[in-house]
């Protein structure tokens, strides 16, 4: 039976940051690279392990200095998305806007650090002290409605405040989607690290401590996450719209689902109903198998009682027969919201290169061909998720692979002479109704014609 | 994949409230008639240094039953207000949660700042050096959502919308999505926001606070008033309800979702967003303007929000904009922030239980150059399709019409 083209989505561009640096290149670099070294942050006082992000120049990026005071997690989701923006050969600029593009944008802890700045003047000088920039800053919407402003995007934005980011995203934008008045969706997760926050989890003892420090605990001997930061975003598109514009598709996104297990605050089922029930309800909307599945990319936080978790669930679901389970958290951190994310940017990238990292790769667990991946995240209180990634059979051949460093090359260059996403594009005004498939490339022609005609004035 | 939309409906069949100015929905009913203002001095906090030191607190609310139901010693502010409306709704609704297929139920709430009190009085404790893990068991804000999964023993998504002020119209959209996805059969909906230090603070310096009192869509506003509570409501498929025999109260109709990409802080002064965000939702209610019978709108006191929202008003109704009814609550029980839309929903079930528009308390006279239809006084009347609106921090609009009770059948 031929696939039903309105209902599959199509990733057609990833865009991450984090401490692996920018760009889907760097995090492939870095992913199964080895139990890296991880040490503190420079940004705070503190001992606690850490894997600080790489700051995006977004100066060079987007040719504005506006965009260079926004707290940290708003650089990196605005990073995150300009890069999605331009793999996926879209233009959107400000004051104005071309397709009606959501975003649907998850975090662990938002602005965490500048809510601390907030707490700290309020404690030291009282409530008149606060900084009204600040607090602009400190809602969690804050960094999906900057990048919003930044982009001209005019469609609908979802925020949602998640422990496990991506399979909550990822199962908002299909919703989106199914909205005619919806061209497409970036999938956005960031996070940012916070003092605060890490001690914090430390003190829940979920945390890795200090090195030389180190206690026994209910998590050792895996000895505790070490905290990340960083963004991710995917530019999800209908199927039909990216075929019918002839864009590169990099994989499915075939299925997602967010659960909880119903259990105890900070203390998850030990029989893992929760992840189970992501696991199967990912499968039922992928219209895939257990079988189907070629290697398990998970969020591992590093402590027992998580991983212990993962284990349960992948016996109960896929029995003996369970394939490879790998995770990038020994190489890059764990990004809190922003980590599921960059696991299934991480994906799309295997499956659009056809291969695993070659360090996953020489440790013998992935040597065949990949066409199915699934990502699991396992969150505080009880928060779960899949998202089963895959390779986009429906597209045809396989769309050649373009070296992530060419496809960060843009960073710097003449926006006019990249597609879009200078900044101040002028582009028609928003469509409301869905047009026909490859209405997204239509709009796209005219914006670059207009915004040509605008540079030129 | 992408779902199938389908066309089961979302039945409201109960619903919760704690706030300002009640602590049950029967009093809500009551106290909007009368038109009673929540506006006290505050009592949660040292309010020195703010710029108005009176906001419409919870104050009279009383955790107790939450806890004795529970057999639980300490929560966050913000779970001890959902749950305290989330057993409201069930009771009304008198649906036995545990009879939903697990993973058919779930749970959609907005909030901007959930979890803001326990944080700021870990961070202060911290500072100190005591450090207790078990006030971080309720900061996340998704930890509401999760106490009412422990209750129920949904295994379904614990959605938390954090959009700001649109947060719970947000949830509402949600809980619509879901059921229409054929995803959940039931959603448990709502907003919670407590009164914080944080938000008092973060308002008053941004001046966008009044000193005075809150005059939604008066020529002489000058500012809104922060309130705290929690709004719930039990939203169900209309094939789910049809099998218990449930009685609706509402229907959650249409939404509609813009962005301004304008500004972090300031409305679209062309009101654009919110008119395309009015206008979505009442053509997926499946209705025209005119079939808009009352508008509970987000007016929330101050210049520049009111002026845009009445603009988009005018733009989206005509010349009807100055005669449809319309209400902003925020004047009587405050700016629930994130709790805002699901305060707005309660509000639109209360006028359908007691058959009358609430007012708009404190409006005096209409500003000539966007005037709307208020009322100090409650109106009589039984509005049929309400349209609620919500313009939040970051330009993100989200207005939801919603059918009150009178012809809604609950059909198989």
């Amino acid at each position: 039976m031929a696939p039903d083209l309105a209902r599959r989505i199509a990733i057609t561009g990833t865009g991450a940051v984090g401490s692996f640096g920018i760009g889907t290149g760097a995090l492939w670099d870095a992913a199964g690279a080895g139990d890296r070294t991880f040490a503190s942050c420079t940004r705070y006082q503190g001992t606690l392990p850490c894997a600080e992000a790489v700051k995006p120049d977004l100066r060079r990026m987007l040719h504005t200095g506006q965009t260079s005071r926004m707290s940290l997690v708003s650089q990196f989701a605005i990073a995150a998305v300009h890069l999605a923006l331009t793999q996926a050969q879209l233009s959107a600029g400000k004051g104005g806007v071309g397709p009606v593009i959501g975003i649907v944008y998850a975090t662990s802890h938002g602005p965490a650090a500048t809510t601390q700045e907030i707490y700290d003047d309020l404690l030291d000088h009282g409530a008149a002290s606060v900084k009204p920039r600040a607090f602009q800053e400190s809602v969690f919407n804050a960094p999906a409605s900057l990048a919003s402003i930044q982009f001209g995007l005019k469609g609908p934005i979802q925020v949602l405040a998640a422990s496990v980011g991506a399979p909550a995203v990822l199962q908002q934008a299909q919703m989106l989607l199914a909205y005619p008045g919806v061209d497409a969706v970036i999938a956005l997760c960031a996070d940012e690290l916070c003092e605060a926050v890490q001690s914090a989890l430390r003190v829940l003892r979920w945390h890795r401590p200090a090195a030389g420090t180190e206690e026994p605990s209910s998590f050792s001997p895996r000895r505790g996450a070490v905290s990340s930061e960083g963004a991710a975003a995917l530019f999800l598109e209908r199927a039909d719209d990216a075929l019918a514009r002839s864009v590169p598709v990099l994989a499915e996104m075939a299925g997602a689902v967010t659960t909880n297990d119903a259990w105890k605050l900070v203390r998850p089922a030990p029989d893992a109903r929760g992840l189970i029930a992501a696991v199967r309800g990912c499968f039922a909307d992928a219209e895939a198998a257990p079988g189907d599945v070629d290697v398990i990319l998970s969020a591992l936080t590093n402590n027992n009682v998580d991983d212990a978790l993962q284990a349960v669930a992948v016996r109960s679901v896929f029995g003996d027969t369970a394939p490879p389970v790998v995770s990038m958290t020994d190489d890059i951190g764990y990004a809190m919201g922003a980590a599921g994310m960059l696991d299934v940017t991480l994906a799309v990238e295997m499956i659009h290169r056809r291969r695993a990292p070659a360090s996953m790769y020489r440790a013998g667990a992935l040597a065949g061909a990949i066409g199915s991946i699934l990502c699991t995240g396992v969150g505080l209180n009880g928060m779960f998720g899949a998202v089963l990634i895959r390779e986009p059979a429906w597209a045809g051949a396989a769309s050649a692979f373009v070296d992530q460093g060419a496809r960060t090359a843009p960073i710097g260059r003449d926006p006019v002479h990249v597609k879009g996403l200078a900044g101040r594009d002028v582009c028609a005004p928003a469509a409301v109704s869905r047009a026909a498939p490859g209405s997204l490339n239509r709009t796209v022609a005219a914006t670059e014609s207009a915004c040509t005609r605008e540079h030129r004035r | 994949m992408i779902p199938r939309m389908r066309s089961r409906e979302a039945l409201v069949t109960g619903v919760g409230v704690v706030n300002a100015i009640a602590n049950d929905f029967e009093s809500f009913v009551g106290a909007m008639r009368e038109g009673r203002c929540g506006q006290r001095a505050i009592t949660g906090f040292d309010p020195g240094g703010l710029r108005n030191p009176r906001a419409c607190e919870a104050a009279g609310f009383d955790p107790g039953p939450v806890y004795e139901r529970r057999d639980s010693r300490k929560m966050d502010r913000s779970s001890e207000l959902v749950l305290a409306a989330f057993d409201q709704a069930v009771a009304m609704a008198r649906v036995d949660l545990r009879s939903v297929a697990p993973t058919r139920g779930a749970v959609a709430m907005g909030s901007t700042l959930g979890g803001a009190v326990t944080g700021f009085r870990y961070y202060r404790a911290a500072r100190e050096g005591r450090r207790r893990p078990s006030k971080l068991r309720d900061h996340s804000m998704h930890a509401p959502g999760y106490r009412v999964c422990i209750d129920s023993g949904f295994l379904g998504p614990n959605l938390v919308f954090s959009t700001a002020c649109t947060s719970s119209n947000l949830a509402l959209a949600a809980a619509l999505d879901l059921i229409r996805a054929d995803k959940a059969d039931v959603v448990v909906a709502g907003g919670f926001e407590p009164l914080s230090l944080i938000s008092c603070a973060g308002f008053s310096v941004m001046r966008n606070v009044t000193p005075g009192i809150c005059r939604p869509f008066d020529r002489n506003r000058d500012g809104l008033v922060l309130g705290e509570g929690s709004a719930v409501l039990i939203v169900e498929a209309d094939d789910f309800a049809a099998r218990r025999g449930a009685r609706a109260l509402a229907a959650v109709r249409g939404y509609g979702l813009v962005s301004d990409a304008r500004s972090m802080t300031a409305p679209d002064p062309t009101a654009a967003g919110p008119s395309a965000s009015m206008r979505h939702a009442i053509d997926m209610a499946g209705l025209t303007p005119d079939g808009v019978d009352w508008v509970c709108a987000h007016g929330t006191g101050t210049l520049l929000n009111d002026r845009a929202e009445a603009r988009a008003l005018r733009q989206v109704f005509g010349p009807r904009s100055t005669e449809i009814p319309c209400t902003s609550i925020k004047s009587m029980l405050g700016h629930t922030l994130g709790a805002a839309g699901a305060m707005n929903a309660a509000a639109a079930l209360a006028s359908g239980r007691g058959g009358y528009i609430p007012p708009t308390i404190h409006f005096e006279e209409p500003d000539p150059r966007d005037p709307v239809a208020c009322s100090s006084i409650a109106r009589s009347g039984s509005p049929r399709h309400v349209l609620s609106n919500t313009l939040g921090f970051g330009g993100s609009n989200c207005s939801v019409v919603m059918e009150l009770a009178g012809d809604i059948g609950v059909g198989g």
